[in-house]
């Protein structure tokens, strides 16, 4: 749990580029993998926190997010994930927050999954899957630069094969 | 758990440290790959993170995810991703997978296109859920059998039952038209025959077997009904839900152009002509963005604009509708006033609604302006003088029609009278001379000419009463009263002969029996928009017919009213006027046949034809020198009083009492049996109702109107009758000749 002290803290983070974001405590530990490392480090305020996964670009955009969402209650834990929403739905913020080109998109999504922040993952995958819903899969080709590496044969056969493809 | 892949990945293994592509990296990659299709970052997410976007997907979505590459196939359609599908099966409520079939197999058989056995797209199929495919006609002829031919099809030496093989096979009820029949496959029939012929009879083997398959059958009948239900229950939900959004959007977008300052008739599509796009951008079950609102703002603005400039009328008639129908309701409300003060006359909405101050009203500002109660109350205030002024000009407006047609008929008959008088003088006067020459000396001639007879057209001035004394305020005028005063009202092009009484009691509002036809023309349409005549020839006829029933010039209206529908045509043996009509209708019947007669003659002068010819309803001796049938064309009840059991003659001369007395309003049916019987010999020129005889009828009926008269051929009409015997009766009536043409004594060829 965090305490009063925490919240004034200031955290030092590096990212891949060498770019260094100070951010309040609270912001940072939006994400479980900051956190989890800040635990390990203890109070020694000085020391930055190395995220070689992350560029600056990227880890500016998602610290907007965690600024956003900085008095959000604690993530569910982990047991609660299987059940899951499946609604599409993304809230006004977080849906304008991610009007960004496809780049952007799946950095910001690799970022989530790799700082471990569950909810910015969700809105990434529900983003990407808004972008796929109700489409034919040569729209969806489209959309992603999907090369279709089928055979004219093969594609007419996957019409008919549906068993499990350990089953065929 | 996210599945591995065993495809060949072009991108790092699994797990959290694939940010090894930074983006200033990638752009110079992508920069020298330019011409090359780039590579879709998509498929160089982790697994995990593919799971995750799967995640979120409908069983639909996952299926055409699956059809895009092999990576997506390889991941989806693994065993290790059955979570995905159970996720997404969970989330829509579908049915457990059967032990036959697996998820992707069943999103394929819900929402798959196409006949899963040929392919074939486009082809109407159906989906057969027992046999887990689904099938357009062709295949399913093919693949599928009736269970009914079982019988025939079992050979001997497979020593089974056809209930056996029956429920040993998945089932399916499929209904062909009105037919409705169990079928099965054709394979599985095979399959199975196979596998019995196999183990021996009576085996322990056999039996397991039959078992299973029987257990098996039931099984996928009972999972495929499952599944119908729950694929029936989510296309209607489907439908739903595809209506609400289309109604979400249609909301969004009408407020949005509300907000633009548009107005409801601006957004009214109602009198849109095709290609105009309104409702086509409306009806949209994607929601509106801002990026589309971009796109259909323009169409439809531009859709406004026609509006605007070309249905501006359309729209100023529609509120004038709905003005008017605000103002029915203040009125309906204010009739009873309304009622006193126009003595009964005036009842029709269309009448007050066409009066000057109700109309100004209405169009005020192009009828913008709603009729609220204080501009109402506003009109009220002069509304019963008007409504009394308009019930006045009806009233002097039939007044005068009758007056002139009055004196235009007792000019006819004084002519008349002269010429028959002038005529007879000069007989005598020859006779007188022829007696002189024989006979000198002898003064018996007294005869004076008419020019010298004062006391002449005496009897004549009276029998065509055309003063209104002893009028009373509050009565009906005393012309009016009369028999002979008939109007000719027509509404919308249609004609009818009526009394001033049957014409005010068909608009007024408290009637004996309520219409089963409320919105006919007679009471849809305004004072204004009716036009009422009348004629000499319509007093002359009724004039000799009242003469000819034996009644005075002065009968009264009421008393011809008061007989109903039972006067009856003499000259006639068929068509309503020979079963009984009513006073109007027996003087239009007698005019009828007159036109006719005319209508005949001017075909003989334009062919140059001497067909005999002769109006058999003449009522004028002198204009077609002989009356057929003697002098009584008509008959009547003259005991009428007492069946009805009133009114007399004098009755009726109250507004008030117009509705009451005068008779009984007609029931609808009644009336059109009256006008439109069905035993009526359609076609037939004479005998009925004239205009209601088309002549080109009787081809249709060329059947029944078998013996066709030669004569009427020669002007080019085609006239038919059933027998023989009832064309000599034609003939004898409408030429004065026998069969074969030749002239009866006195008859002429008319031209």
């Amino acid at each position: 749990m965090s305490t009063t002290e925490d919240k004034t803290r200031k955290v030092k983070l590096v990212t891949s580029d060498n770019e260094e974001f100070e951010v309040d405590w609270e912001v940072a530990t939006r994400s479980v993998l900051i956190k989890h490392m800040l635990e390990d480090i203890g109070e020694s305020e000085e020391q930055a926190i190395p995220l070689p996964n992350v560029t600056a670009n990227v880890l500016k955009k998602v610290l907007e997010w965690c600024e956003h969402h900085r008095k959000d209650p604690e993530p569910a834990p982990e047991s609660s994930d299987d059940n899951r929403k499946r609604t599409l739905e993304i809230g006004d913020w977080d849906a304008k927050f991610i009007q960004v080109d496809q780049e952007m998109l799946f950095e910001i999504i690799l970022a989530a999954n790799y700082l471990d922040i569950k909810a910015l993952l969700d809105v990434g995958c529900k983003t990407v899957a808004n972008m796929i819903k109700g489409k034919q899969p040569e729209e969806i080709r489209k959309m992603f630069n999907i090369v279709n590496d089928f055979t004219p044969e093969e594609e007419a056969q996957i019409k008919k094969e549906n068993e499990w493809a350990e089953d065929r | 758990m996210p599945p591995t892949r065993n495809i060949k990945a072009t991108h790092t293994g699994s797990g959290g440290s694939t940010l090894n592509h930074a983006p200033p990296k990638k752009q110079a990659t992508r920069k020298k790959s330019s011409k090359k299709v780039a590579p879709s970052l998509l498929l160089t997410m982790p697994n995990e993170i593919l799971a995750e976007i799967a995640k979120h997907l409908s069983p639909e979505d996952l299926l055409r995810l699956a059809r895009t590459s092999r990576l997506w196939r390889c991941i989806l359609m693994s065993k290790t991703s059955k979570f995905i599908w159970e996720g997404a099966f969970a989330e829509l409520k579908m049915p457990k997978c059967p032990a036959d079939m697996n998820e992707p197999q069943i999103v394929d058989l819900l929402f798959g296109k196409g006949c899963t056995s040929c392919l074939a797209p486009r082809t109407c199929k159906e989906t057969f859920f027992v046999f887990r495919a689904r099938l357009c006609k062709r295949c399913k002829e093919e693949l599928c059998f009736e269970t009914s031919e079982l019988e025939k099809m079992i050979p001997l030496s497979a020593s089974i039952s056809v209930e056996d093989v029956s429920s040993m096979l998945p089932r399916a009820w499929v209904v062909t038209g009105r037919k409705m029949e169990e079928y099965a496959l054709r394979s599985e029939y095979d399959s199975i025959m196979r596998v019995l012929q196999e183990y021996p009879h009576g085996s322990e083997e056999r039996n397991v077997y039959i078992a299973e398959k029987k257990e098996s059958a039931r099984a996928i009948i009972e999972s495929a009904a499952e599944m119908k239900r729950w694929f029936e229950d989510h296309e209607r939900e489907k439908m739903i839900e595809h209506h609400k959004a289309i109604v979400m959007r249609r909301i969004t977008i009408t407020n949005k152009l509300k907000e633009l300052g548009y107005t409801e008739e601006d957004l009214d599509s109602r009198f849109d002509e095709r290609g105009w796009k309104w409702n086509s951008l409306l009806d949209i079950s994607s929601p509106l963005t801002e990026k589309s609102w971009r796109l259909v703002f323009p169409q439809l603005s531009n859709t406004i604009e026609l509006r605007r400039a070309l249905k501006a009328p359309e729209f100023h008639e529609l509120r004038r509708f709905k003005r008017e129908g605000e103002m029915k309701a203040h009125l309906s409300e204010s009739r009873p006033q309304l009622e006193i003060f126009a003595k009964h006359k005036l009842f029709l909405d269309a009448d007050l609604l066409e009066l000057p101050i109700v109309k100004e009203l209405i169009e005020e500002n192009e009828c913008r302006i709603p009729v609220t109660e204080e501009r109402w109350l506003a009109v009220w205030n002069i509304l019963p003088q008007a409504v009394e002024d308009l019930a006045t000009q009806i009233e002097e407006e039939c007044d005068e029609v009758v007056h002139e047609a009055k004196k235009l008929a007792m000019q006819l008959a004084k002519d008349r009278y002269y010429a028959i008088a002038e005529k007879s003088w000069e007989e005598q006067q020859e006779r007188f001379a022829q007696r002189s020459s024989d006979d000198e000396g002898d003064t018996e001639y007294e005869d004076i000419h008419p020019d010298e007879d004062g006391d002449t057209f005496e009897d004549i001035e009276y029998n065509y009463q055309f003063d209104n004394r002893g009028h009373q305020e509050g009565s009906v005028p005393l012309r009016l009263l009369s028999a002979q005063s008939l109007l000719e009202v027509e509404i919308e092009g249609v004609k009818t002969l009526t009394s001033y009484a049957a014409f005010l009691r068909k608009r007024a509002s408290k009637r004996f029996f309520i219409s089963h036809e409320p919105d006919c023309a007679e009471r849809r349409v305004a004072w204004s928009d009716v036009n009422v005549s009348s004629s000499k020839e319509i007093v002359d006829t009724a004039e000799s017919l009242l003469e000819d029933i034996q009644l005075t010039p002065q009968a009264k209206m009421a008393y011809m009213m008061a007989c109903g529908s039972n006067f009856r045509c003499k000259h006639c043996f068929r068509g309503p006027a020979a079963r009984g009509v009513t006073w109007p209708e027996l003087v239009q019947h007698f005019l009828d046949e007159l036109q006719a007669y005319r209508d005949l003659c001017e075909k003989n002068i334009e062919q140059r034809a001497s067909v005999p010819l002769q109006n058999d309803h003449c009522l004028d001796v002198g204009e077609c020198g002989r009356v057929v049938g003697g002098h009584e064309h008509v008959t009547m009840p003259h005991d009428i009083q007492n069946i009805a059991g009133g009114p007399f003659t004098d009755a009726g001369q109250s507004y008030t009492e117009l509705a009451a007395t005068w008779g009984f309003e007609l029931h609808p049916g009644i009336a059109d049996y009256l006008h439109l019987n069905g035993d009526e010999p359609a076609g037939v020129p004479f005998g009925g109702l004239a205009d209601m005889m088309p002549y080109e009828g009787v081809e249709a009926n060329n059947d029944i109107y078998t013996e066709k008269c030669r004569l009427c051929a020669a002007l080019g009409v085609v006239h038919g009758e059933m027998s023989p015997m009832l064309l000599v009766a034609h003939m004898e009536r409408k030429h004065g000749t026998d069969l074969d043409g030749n002239l009866l004594g006195g008859a002429n060829a008319t031209t």
